[in-house]
C-alpha cells in the first residue's frame, strides 16, 4: 500500500506513477462496465476525483448522471451519501441537526445527528431545485471540508467528494447556483447523449433483470495516496504562466475591445479556475505517462475547469452564447510558449 | 546531473530561430527590396543620376541586409521560447521546455530530477534533429530576383563604364568641334526672353551663359586625357542647369475656383474675362483684364454702369473661397471691388491692368521656361551627336530626353504655333520662318524661334509639313494651319506666311508641292488635357447674345417660398404676390427716389387688399 510520505526516490517515484496509470485504467474498465460510452466524461471525473475536486455534471435527464455516481461509489469502495434536492429541502436535511436523545443513564441532551453529508461520496441530485438557503449549506461543507453545528465543528470523512447533478432544460421552480457556489465545483462537466450504438448497448444492460456486480478497485486510502502523488507532478514556469494567460483571457478588461470575451463576458474565471486547471492538467498528464505537465494537458483541463466560471453579460445571453465556444476561442487564440519564440 | 545541456541546446534553438526569422523576413521583404534596388539600378544606369549610382544601391542592399539580421537578433526568443518551438515542432509534448525550467532549480524535487532523467535520455536521441526539426531556409524562387539584381548591377556598370571611361578619338574630337559651333551659334541665351524675369533670374542666366560659353570653348579644345565620360557630364550637367533654371521659372497653378468664375461667367461685364480664366489661357485672360481696364476708365462709363460692375464683381468674391482670395487675380479683384465701392472705377482700372500685366508676366516666363528645356536639350543632343557612333552606356540618356513637338499658344499670333528648331537663316536672334518651299531647306536644331514675340515685329508662323526635312522625331498636326489632302499648300508669296488652311491647289505657291504631307500620312497626339467636366450647379445660367440689338444681360432671381395650396384667400394671394415684388424691387438697381416711390405704391396695394 502506499504511504501519503513524498516520494523520495526517482525509482520509487516512477513505480507510483506507473501504479497510479494502472489503478486508473483498472478503475475505468469497472466502471464502464456498468456505464456505457462517456470515455472522456468517465476519464474527466476521475481526473477530478484524483485532484480532491468537486464535479458538477449537467445533462438531460435519463442520462445515467445519478447511475455514474453511484458505480463510481462502489468502485472506490467509498461511503455514498445522496441528498434528492426539492424546493422545500432544509439545510439540516443535508447537514445533519441536533435532536434530543438519551444517554445511558437515561439524561436527555441534545446530540448531532449527521446528515448524508457525513460520507466520502455525496450526490446531490439536481442540485438547482433546492433554495438558495440549502444550496449556501453546502458551500462550507464542499470547501472546508467539514460541517459547523451548534457552535462544534464535525469534520467530514476523508476523502470527500461532492457530485452534483442538474437539469438544463427544466428551468422553472429551480434555483440558478450563485457564481460562489459555481466556483467551488472543481470541474463542471456536460454529459452528451449517447449514439446510436451506445444506445443499444444501454438499453441491452439495463433491461436485465440483474445489474452487473462491481468490484472494489481502489480503497479510500489508496485514492488518498494517490491523490498526493499527483500534486508532485512538476509544472514548468513557462506552462503556469500559459495556464494564467488563459485565464486572463477570459476577463473583458483584460482583452482587446473587438473580442466576443469584452462583448459577452460580464466576469471571467476566477483564481480557483487557474488552481483546478493545473492540478486537472497534472492528473491528465500522470494519466498520458509524461513526467511534467504540458500545453496540451492545461488545454485539456481549461474547458471543463472555465465553462462554469465565466459568467456571461445580459448580450451574451440574449445572444445565447456557448461559454463553450467561447473557452475554445480562447484557448486557439492565447499563444502558447511555442507560438512566442514566432 | 545534465552539466546545464538544455540551457546549452537552448541556445543553439535561439540561434536557429533567430537565423531563420531573418531569413523569412529577408525573403518577404525582398519581394519588394529588390525589384525598387533593380529599378534603381537601370534609373541610374539610363539617367546617369548621381544618386542612383551602384555602389549607392549596393550600400542600400547592404544597410537592408544589415537591418534584418539586426532585427533578427533583437527580436530573437528567449531560451523557453525557442526549446517550446523545437519541441512543439517535433511533437514532444514540452518536455525539453519544462526540462530547462527544472535544470536551473538548484534544488530540484525528486518529480523534476525524474523528468530530467527522461528529458536527457531524449535529448540523446533528438539532439541531431534540431535542423531538422527548426529548419531555415528561404523559398528557391525568392532568390531569383537578387541574382537577376546581381546580375544587372554588375553586367551594366561594366558597359557604361566601358564607353564612358575610353579617352576621346580624333572623330568624335572633330564633332566636338562641330557640336561646340552650332551650339555657340544656336544655342544663344540673349534670345532667351528675359522680360518677365526678376533680377536674381536674370543673373542666374548670365551665369549659365556664362557657364555654357565655358562648356562650348571646351569643346572646342578637348583635351588628350579627356574621356567620353567627361564630356557627358559636362554637357549633362550644363543640360542639369538650364532645366533647374527652367523648373524656376514654373509658375504658380493657383486658379480661382469653379465657383467664383462660374459667378464671373454669369455677368454680362465679367464674362469673357471669366471665360478667360476658366481657359487658363494667360492671353485671352490679358485682352480681357485689358479690356475691363478700359471699360472702367472709360469717362463715358455712367453710375448704373458702374454700379452693375460692382454688383458682379461682389457676387463674385462672395463665391470666392479663401484660397481664392489668396491668388494674385483674387486680391486684384478684390481691390478693384473695394475701390469700385468707393466709386473709384478709374482706380479699379489698375487692378485689371495689373491682372494683365500679370499673365503677360507669367506668360513671358512659360515662353522662358520653354526656351531653357530647348537650351537644355540642344545640349544632350549635342553629346548624342559627338557620340553618335555608340547605341549603348550613358549616350542613351540624351536619347531618352528627347521630348516632341510642344506647341504654344503666343501673345500675338491667333493661330497655333509648333516650336521647332531655329532655320538656317536666323541671325541676330531674329527667327526665321521655315517651308519657304526651297527643296532641301532642312532646318537645324536651334533654338525655337517664337514667332510673334513683342518687340520682333515679325508674324511668322512656322508650319509644320511645309517645306523638307523636318526633324525626326517632330510630328506635324494636320489641321493646324494645313488642311490634310491639300498638299503642301502656301499662299503665294515664296512662303513668307501661313497657308491657308483650306486653300487648294491652285493657291500653292512656287516651290510648293515637294514638302508637307499627305493626307493619312503621319501622326498626331490628341493632347493630354482632359477635358473638364461639367459641374452640376443649382441654377443654369443663359449668356445674352451679342446682336445689332445691343448687349443683353441676363437677371436671375431666385425663387422664393410660396405656398402650393390648391384654394387660397385672394388676401394671401395678394401679400405673397406684394412680398415677390418687393423683394424683386430689393434686386432691381433704381435710384433712390424710384424706389421709394414704387414701394409707396406696392404699400397703398397693401393697406388697400390685404389690411383692409
Amino acid at each position: 500500500m502506499l504511504t501519503n510520505n513524498p516520494t523520495d526516490s526517482i525509482e520509487e517515484l516512477e513505480r507510483r506513477l506507473e501504479e497510479f496509470r494502472t489503478r486508473f485504467q483498472q478503475m475505468r474498465d469497472e466502471i464502464q462496465r456498468a456505464i456505457v460510452g462517456y470515455d472522456d466524461m468517465i476519464a474527466d471525473v476521475l481526473v477530478s476525483i484524483f485532484s480532491q475536486g468537486h464535479v458538477l455534471l449537467e445533462g438531460v435527464p435519463g442520462l445515467g448522471k445519478t447511475f455514474l455516481v453511484k458505480v463510481l461509489s462502489q468502485v472506490l469502495g467509498l461511503s455514498f451519501g445522496r441528498v434528492q434536492c426539492t424546493p422545500d429541502l432544509m439545510p439540516a436535511d443535508v447537514l445533519g441537526t441536533h435532536i434530543v436523545g438519551e444517554d445511558e443513564d437515561g439524561r436527555r441532551s441534545f446530540r448531532f445527528e449527521k446528515g448524508p453529508v457525513f460520507s466520502h461520496l455525496l450526490l446531490v441530485d439536481e442540485i438547482n431545485r433546492a433554495t438558495p438557503k440549502t444550496q449556501a449549506a453546502l458551500l462550507e461543507v464542499m470547501q472546508e471540508r467539514n460541517v459547523t453545528a451548534g457552535g462544534d465543528r464535525f469534520p467530514l470523512p476523508s476523502p470527500f467528494f461532492v457530485l452534483a447533478t442538474q437539469n438544463p432544460l427544466e428551468m422553472e421552480g429551480t434555483y440558478p447556483l450563485p457564481e460562489a457556489q459555481l466556483d467551488r465545483f472543481f470541474f463542471k462537466l456536460i454529459v452528451p447523449f449517447p449514439n446510436a450504438k451506445e444506445l443499444v448497448e444501454i438499453t441491452k444492460r439495463t433491461t436485465k433483470f440483474t445489474e452487473p456486480e462491481l468490484n472494489v478497485v481502489m480503497t479510500g486510502d489508496e485514492l488518498a495516496g494517490f491523490q498526493e502523488l499527483l500534486t508532485e507532478v512538476p509544472v514548468a514556469d513557462p506552462m503556469m504562466t500559459y495556464a494564467a494567460e488563459l485565464v486572463m483571457a477570459t476577463h473583458p478588461e483584460h482583452v482587446r475591445n473587438d473580442t466576443d470575451v469584452s462583448r459577452f463576458v460580464s466576469y471571467g474565471a476566477s483564481p480557483r479556475s487557474m488552481q483546478a486547471i493545473i492540478r486537472g492538467a497534472r492528473g491528465y498528464c500522470s494519466l498520458a505517462g509524461r513526467t511534467a505537465v504540458s500545453v496540451e494537458d492545461i488545454r485539456k483541463a481549461a474547458r471543463p475547469a472555465m465553462r462554469h466560471r465565466i459568467i456571461l453579460n445580459f448580450e451574451g445571453e440574449a445572444e445565447q452564447v456557448s461559454v463553450d465556444s467561447l473557452v475554445d476561442d480562447i484557448i486557439n487564440s492565447v499563444p502558447t510558449p511555442a507560438k512566442d519564440a514566432a | 546531473m545534465t552539466e546545464r545541456r538544455f540551457e546549452k541546446v537552448a541556445r543553439r534553438a535561439v540561434r536557429r530561430l533567430a537565423i531563420a526569422s531573418t531569413l523569412e523576413r529577408l525573403a518577404s521583404s525582398a519581394v519588394v527590396v529588390f525589384p525598387i534596388l533593380a529599378v534603381a539600378a537601370l534609373a541610374g544606369w539610363l539617367f546617369d543620376h548621381p544618386v542612383l549610382e551602384v555602389w549607392h544601391i549596393a550600400a542600400a542592399a547592404f544597410v537592408w541586409l544589415s537591418a534584418n539580421i539586426v532585427l533578427g537578433w533583437i527580436r530573437r526568443p528567449s531560451a523557453a521560447a525557442a526549446l517550446a518551438a523545437w519541441d512543439e515542432n517535433a511533437a514532444r509534448d514540452e518536455i525539453f521546455t519544462s526540462a530547462l525550467c527544472f535544470e536551473e532549480n538548484p534544488e530540484p524535487s525528486t518529480a523534476e530530477q525524474l523528468h530530467l532523467l527522461k528529458a536527457v535520455r531524449r535529448l540523446d536521441e533528438d539532439e541531431q534533429n534540431l535542423r531538422r526539426d527548426l529548419p531555415a531556409h528561404v523559398p528557391h524562387r525568392v532568390w531569383i530576383l537578387p541574382i537577376l539584381a546581381a546580375v544587372l548591377v554588375s553586367v551594366v556598370p561594366a558597359q557604361t563604364s566601358a564607353i564612358g571611361d575610353r579617352v576621346v578619338d580624333e572623330a568624335e574630337r572633330q564633332r566636338a568641334l562641330d557640336a561646340a559651333e552650332q551650339l555657340a551659334q544656336q544655342a544663344d541665351i540673349d534670345h532667351i526672353e528675359k522680360d518677365g524675369l526678376d533680377e536674381e533670374e536674370k543673373k542666374k542666366l548670365k551665369e549659365l551663359e556664362d557657364s555654357l560659353q565655358e562648356s562650348t570653348d571646351r569643346l572646342k579644345e578637348l583635351g588628350d586625357d579627356e574621356t567620353a565620360r567627361d564630356v557627358l557630364a559636362e554637357l549633362e550637367e550644363k543640360a542639369h542647369e538650364a532645366e533647374k533654371l527652367a523648373d524656376a521659372l514654373e509658375g504658380s497653378d493657383e486658379g480661382l475656383s469653379s465657383e467664383m468664375i462660374a459667378e464671373l461667367e454669369r455677368h454680362a461685364d465679367t464674362t469673357e474675362f471669366g471665360s478667360a480664366l476658366r481657359s487658363e489661357e494667360l492671353n485671352d485672360i490679358a485682352d480681357e483684364a485689358t479690356e475691363l481696364q478700359k471699360k472702367l476708365e472709360n469717362k463715358e462709363l455712367s453710375r448704373e454702369e458702374e454700379a452693375r460692375f460692382e454688383e458682379s464683381l461682389r457676387k463674385a468674391m462672395k463665391k470666392a473661397s479663401e484660397q481664392d482670395k489668396k491668388t494674385p487675380v483674387g486680391e486684384e479683384l478684390k481691390e478693384a471691388l473695394q475701390r469700385l465701392t468707393k466709386n473709384k472705377p478709374k482706380q479699379a482700372a489698375k487692378n485689371f491692368q495689373k491682372i494683365a500685366q500679370n499673365a503677360l508676366q507669367q506668360q513671358q516666363r512659360q515662353l522662358a521656361q520653354q526656351q531653357l528645356q530647348q537650351l537644355a536639350k540642344q545640349l544632350r543632343q549635342a553629346g548624342q551627336k559627338i557620340f553618335g557612333g555608340n547605341q549603348q552606356g550613358i549616350q542613351k540618356l540624351a536619347q531618352l530626353q528627347q521630348q516632341g513637338l510642344k506647341q504654344l499658344n503666343l501673345q500675338n499670333g491667333q493661330q497655333i504655333k509648333i516650336a521647332m528648331p531655329m532655320g538656317q537663316g536666323q541671325q541676330n536672334g531674329k527667327p526665321m520662318a521655315l517651308g519657304n518651299g526651297k527643296p532641301g531647306n532642312q532646318p537645324p536644331q536651334g533654338l525655337t524661334p517664337i514667332p510673334g514675340q513683342p518687340g520682333n515685329g515679325q508674324p511668322q508662323s512656322i508650319i509644320p509639313g511645309t517645306g523638307q526635312g523636318q526633324l525626326a522625331g517632330q510630328i506635324p498636326i494636320p489641321g493646324a494651319g494645313q488642311t490634310p489632302g491639300a498638299g503642301a499648300g502656301q499662299t503665294p508669296g515664296a512662303g513668307q506666311g501661313a497657308p491657308i488652311p483650306g486653300a487648294g491647289a491652285g493657291a500653292q505657291g512656287a516651290g510648293a508641292g515637294v514638302g508637307g504631307l499627305q493626307a493619312g500620312t503621319g501622326t498626331a497626339g490628341y493632347g493630354n488635357t482632359a477635358t473638364k467636366p461639367f459641374e452640376a450647379q443649382k441654377q443654369g445660367v443663359v449668356q445674352g447674345q451679342i446682336n445689332a440689338e445691343g448687349q443683353s444681360m441676363v437677371r436671375q432671381i431666385d425663387p422664393g417660398s410660396h405656398n402650393e395650396d390648391a384654394e387660397r384667400k385672394y388676401k394671401q394671394l395678394v401679400a405673397e404676390t406684394l412680398r415677390l415684388e418687393e423683394e424683386a424691387l430689393a434686386d432691381e438697381q433704381l435710384p433712390a427716389s424710384r424706389r421709394q416711390q414704387v414701394l409707396h405704391y406696392l404699400t397703398a396695394l397693401r393697406r388697400q387688399l390685404v389690411d383692409k
